[in-house]
């Protein structure tokens, strides 16, 4: 099948990449030598790659990995606690990206919003088949409410505007996403597990949802 | 301005707080609602602050070395560690035979590369032929479909009927199954339905035609199935549908209520 994604839309802007990727390299060139970890890459850069992943590009593909690979990695170890099986998440991940790039659709997210998912659902998957999920329920008690994020981010430009809009969400709101978004519960299982009813628990995620939508409009 | 059930539905969808039968049923009201469609993908996309606030980790070397030899084909991998290997035996023998040796490594290399490239030409070439048969084949289907479908409109019985299948998100009845015929030009349809399990006493089963058109689903009435489950239940929505995309069943309050309210039972289209 992912003969066919290869030949997803691969007569796109043939011109418009070769000239992009000049200028591009360049920019990244410069931005390096600043700062090993910046990423110079927009969305419409990633989308760019991934469209060329789609038609069989490998170097697309090694940028795209030298550019999520540790957020990526970083995200699987959060929710699996172990190296070894972060490694291979990683791994599963981006053979999936490498066949499925085709499937990408913008109008659904961003490119790290899809591999973000990809990445949470698939370590998601191992956590609940290994029962391991109460490792990471004791840290979220009043642990992870209290933790903040420490060491380089994804992006050194937005680093100081995500962080401390996460830091700014209350403390029991960002536990009951992070509950949910790395630890797979669901809203019953939160409730359950913090021991607070159902409709606080909704009201908690929805209110930390909105507040970082509305924080970070415009500026991932 | 959109309600506020349906922003924190929104909100524990793109957090992936949901169960998976909550999940579907959420994904249906998605459907045709572009503001909301809209609303989840910023959610989603600020959710992902969670991630990128995070430390991030560079994961071992090797991985990438290791992932980018797996996309190179496995066949390739291989000849070139058997190369490998050969040059590690010949550079323990005896000088001239080293170099004639080294002569011959370069020819069975440039051989085994000339050997590679053709395989991959050939790999390439047959699944070239493969695309070209799977196009024919789609296009054979295509084909055959618009028969079907010219066939069915000949027919004034067929012309304006839509048929879709419910299928059950119930716990209680997995078996449960529904088929629903609609006629665009009556604006009515009858819902036959087996093995779905008796609502509540203080309940009853309403049905929602879905359509772009409409922000909402639109009521289409209530019913109740006999002892086995079975209904034939015919049905006039409440506003008038140009065409419809689903339908759905949930369980609701006595009578029913203007606004889908309940768990959904089956859904279709």
């Amino acid at each position: 099948m992912h003969c066919l994604a290869r030949h997803y839309d691969c007569g796109y802007d043939f011109t418009l990449t070769l000239a992009g990727r000049w200028t591009n390299r360049l920019g990244q060139r410069l931005a390096r030598t600043e700062n090993q970890s910046v990423n110079t890459e927009t969305s419409e850069d990633e989308i760019k790659l991934l469209r060329r992943i789609a038609c069989g590009d490998r170097e697309a593909f090694a940028r795209l990995y030298d550019q999520f690979a540790g957020i990526l990695y970083a995200t699987a170890l959060k929710v699996l606690q172990d190296a070894k099986e972060a490694e291979d998440v990683l791994q599963e991940v981006f053979l999936q990206i490498w066949d499925k790039a085709g499937n990408y659709d913008p109008n659904l997210g961003k490119p790290l919003t899809w591999t973000l998912t990809l990445t949470r659902h698939k370590a998601i998957d191992r956590l609940r088949s290994a029962q391991r999920r109460y490792k990471l329920v004791e840290s979220a008690t009043p642990e992870l409410a209290d933790r903040q994020p420490a060491g380089e981010s994804f992006n050194a430009d937005q680093n100081l505007i995500v962080r401390q809009a996460v830091k700014n969400l209350p403390a029991e709101q960002r536990t009951a996403i992070e509950l949910a978004f790395f630890g797979g519960l669901t809203q019953d299982e939160i409730s359950q597990n913090l021991q607070q009813p159902l409709g606080t628990i909704k009201a908690r995620i929805r209110r930390g949802m909105m507040k970082l939508r509305d924080t970070l409009e415009g500026k991932l | 301005m959109m309600d506020e059930r349906l922003q924190e539905n929104a909100c524990l969808y793109a957090a992936d707080a949901m169960s998976p039968q909550e999940n579907r049923a959420f994904e249906l009201e998605l459907q045709g609602n572009a503001e909301l469609q809209n609303l989840v993908r910023e959610l989603r996309d600020a959710a992902s602050g969670f991630a990128l606030a995070e430390k991030t980790v560079a994961p071992p070397l090797r991985l990438k070395t290791k992932i980018l030899a797996r996309i190179e084909g496995e066949h390739k991998r291989t000849e070139s560690f058997s190369l490998l290997n050969l040059v590690n035996q010949l550079r323990s023998a005896w000088l001239p035979w080293a170099v004639a040796g080294g002569f011959a490594v370069l020819v069975a290399v440039q051989f085994v590369q000339a050997q590679a490239l053709r395989r991959q030409a050939n790999a390439q070439a047959l699944e070239a032929g493969g695309l070209r048969q799977q196009a024919a084949d789609l296009n054979s289907a295509v084909t055959n479909l618009s028969t079907q479908i010219a066939a069915l409109e000949k027919k004034d019985d067929f012309s304006q009927m839509r048929i879709a299948m419910l299928s059950s998100l119930l716990d209680n009845s997995p078996k449960a199954l529904a088929v629903s015929l609609w006629d665009n030009d009556k604006q009515s349809g009858v819902l036959v339905v087996q093995n779905l399990a008796p609502a509540p006493t203080d309940k009853d089963y309403q049905l929602w035609v879905i359509n772009d058109k409409y922000p909402a689903p639109v009521n289409a009435g209530v019913f109740s199935v006999d002892e086995k489950g079975n209904v034939r239940f015919t049905f006039k929505p409440d506003m008038p549908m140009t065409s419809v995309d689903k339908f759905a069943v949930t369980v609701e309050r006595k009578g029913g209520v203007p606004k889908a309210e309940g768990k959904v039972a089956l859904v279709g289209g």
